[in-house]
């Protein structure tokens, strides 16, 4: 299985003795029906690279496994427990950060989270609010729906829903796409309304179809005309079967409020679901673990600022080294004192390099473990190769913390209650990042070419 | 009639998986061309396996060939990556990235074939839109006048 998104797309290798050479497609498979996108592809590159971390090392030098648990053990007997912190990747799997979350009860470490893409864990906080009535779309509620109100640029983070996009397109006349986005992405060819609003104002949207917000003063922050706005809505509502699907892109747009629009919008008309796709495989379960094991742990933006003001001084990473590619976390990383990273390529923490332990991982194709997706499934899965020397991430976790008994791995989805005052003031303080220009864009590089175009000139007198 | 590549331009989202696919089963060099219309789609660009193909006349090294089952393959051994195919072929679809001086050019992955599988950008095609079909009259009057209701009427519908 892929987990390179939260869609969970089977994936096949052709395998020579224990080694993977290349990548089959599983036609049989329900979900993609051997469809994979270009990040599918990198299961294979991920799995056997060059640069996979095979034994644990010590800064640049080789140890033993024995002498890094040691030297891991004699840093957490340094630093006061409030000055450690844990990062978890969002591709463990349910075990396994079961098994972490333990580790930092019994080392009694109170600053465990997960570390996905910042835009995930925003919507992940709206998809906890409570909304009655709002359920979980699975794929097959996707493609009967007649009617699809997608946020942000669902196919290019998730291409293998096209088909099922393509089968709402052109499946029945007078089914409605309605896609939110700023730009002109691949996902808006296929909309039948394209609502290109203000860069940053994606929820001021979702809330003008939800109701939450007047179309009025939707239609000012949004830059949209308020009679689209209010067809949209109706064109959704009056739609005998419909799903959002909301996206969280990168960027400075609040997720949480969009989120909790999104679920709104499902929960107000029958028939209607909602489906959020966050960019790692397992967001969804990763996250819901931490917060039934740690519930007090601080939010990924309150780490970074006490790792700032010299409050957190070490800090344990499991799955992958969210600073890599990131030179502004960098800088900051550079003022821990110490740093065990449990992960799969040793290239990957250029920054962190003199102070840290390094501790091969087994990558999710090399270990069991199951997984809760984007439309709340649970799948299991059977390791595809042998780990070359690897640990699974529990192995690691008995041999820092001693003998340890996780608690149920995967746990129901909590929903937390949210004041609706909160959220309006929440809605009305969103500014759009940039003022576009509002004139039609003709898309063609030669304005003049255009303007003397005859179907230009009948449109625009 | 033997069976060729297809391509539904209505259905294509432009994701270039085939074009990942072709990449990773042909030793990192990506076979298949790739052309963008303007912002309305971003299309594969399939080897036609020609009748009578310019390619293979452009040829100085006669690498290039037709086969008695009608496809168009390179020589590994005889291309010597002087490009005159890529300028010589009527599609544009041969591209002009050298890769260890060997020309790019799809030979509809014959491992697969042989083995009863599709090709590598059709089984991975996300959206349905690339087909492995045998040509019949409907098909290559589709092909022919290859036009995207999906184009038009967003062409038409953006100009308010």
């Amino acid at each position: 299985m892929c987990l390179f998104c939260s869609l969970g797309c089977g994936t096949a290798f052709r395998m020579r003795g224990e080694e993977a050479i290349a990548i089959d497609y599983d036609s049989e498979n329900p979900i993609n029906l051997g469809a994979l996108c270009p990040r599918g592809h990198y299961n294979l590159e991920y799995l056997n690279h060059p640069q996979r971390l095979t034994a644990p090392r010590l800064g640049p030098r080789p140890v033993s496994w024995e002498e890094a648990a040691n030297f891991i053990k004699q840093e957490l007997n340094i630093f006061a427990k409030d000055e450690f912190g844990i990062l978890v990747s969002c591709l463990t799997s349910n075990e396994d950060t079961a098994a972490i979350a333990n580790l930092a009860k019994t080392l009694g470490i109170r600053n465990v989270l997960s570390a996905g893409s910042a835009a995930d864990l925003e919507a992940y906080e709206g998809f906890k609010w409570e909304v009655p009535g709002a359920e979980l779309a699975t794929l097959e509620d996707i493609e009967t729906a007649d009617a699809l109100l997608i946020v942000g640029d669902l196919l290019t983070r998730t291409p293998v829903l096209s088909k099922r996009v393509n089968q709402v397109k052109y499946g029945k006349r007078g089914n409605k796409i309605i896609v939110i986005d700023p730009n002109r992405t691949h996902t808006a060819w296929f909309a039948t309304d394209h609502l290109a609003c203000r860069p940053g104002t994606e929820a001021v949207v979702l809330a003008a179809l939800s109701g939450d917000l007047p179309v009025a003063e939707a239609a000012e922050v949004t830059g949209l005309p308020a009679n689209r706005l209010t067809a949209a809505a109706n064109d959704f509502k009056a739609a005998a079967k419909g799903t959002v699907l909301y996206v969280p892109q990168e960027g400075a747009q609040r997720h949480d409020l969009g989120v909790y629009c999104a679920k709104k919008i499902a929960a107000a008309s029958p028939n209607k679901k909602y489906i959020v796709l966050y960019q790692f495989g397992n967001t969804l379960g990763v996250n819901t673990i931490i917060d039934r094991e740690a519930p007090e742990h601080p939010t990924y933006h309150d780490l970074l600022a006490k790792i700032e003001r010299n409050e957190v001084k070490a800090l344990l990473m499991f799955g992958e080294d969210i600073s890599s590619g990131h030179p502004e976390l960098q800088k900051k990383f550079r003022m821990l004192k110490f740093v065990a990273f449990s992960g799969h390529f040793e290239s990957e923490s250029p920054a962190i390099y003199d102070t840290s332990v390094l501790l091969p991982q087994a990558t999710q194709m090399e270990a069991a473990g199951s997984y809760r997706l984007a439309d709340g499934r649970l799948e299991k899965l059977a390791p595809v190769a042998a780990p070359a020397g690897e640990r699974t991430c529990a192995e690691i976790c008995r041999m820092i913390g001693g003998n340890l008994v996780g608690g149920p791995a995967a746990p129901e989805l909590v929903s937390k209650k949210k004041e609706p005052a909160e959220i309006v003031a929440g809605l009305k303080a969103i500014e759009p990042l940039a003022a576009m220009p509002l004139e039609p864009i003709t898309h063609f590089g030669n304005d003049h070419l255009v303007k003397n175009f005859f179907w230009y000139r009948v449109n625009n007198g | 009639m033997a069976k060729r590549v297809y391509l539904n331009l209505d259905l294509c989202c432009g994701c270039r998986s085939c074009a990942a696919a072709c990449a990773y089963g042909h030793h990192l060099q990506s076979l298949l061309g790739h052309s963008r219309l303007k912002n309305d789609a971003e299309l594969p660009l399939h080897c036609l396996h020609c009748d009578q193909p310019a390619c293979a006349a452009a040829c100085p090294n006669e690498a290039m060939k037709k086969m008695d089952d009608g496809t168009v393959l390179r020589s590994q051994f005889k291309c010597v990556g002087c490009r005159s195919c890529a300028v010589a072929c009527p599609f544009g679809v041969i591209q002009t990235t050298l890769e260890k001086h060997l020309t790019p050019k799809c030979d509809l992955c014959l491992d697969r074939l042989a083995e009863g599988e599709r090709p590598r950008c059709v089984a991975t095609c996300t959206s349905g839109a690339l087909s492995f079909v045998e040509a019949d009259e409907q098909v290559v009057d589709e092909q022919k006048n290859l036009t995207s209701v999906r184009m038009l009427s967003n062409f038409i519908g953006r100009r308010r």
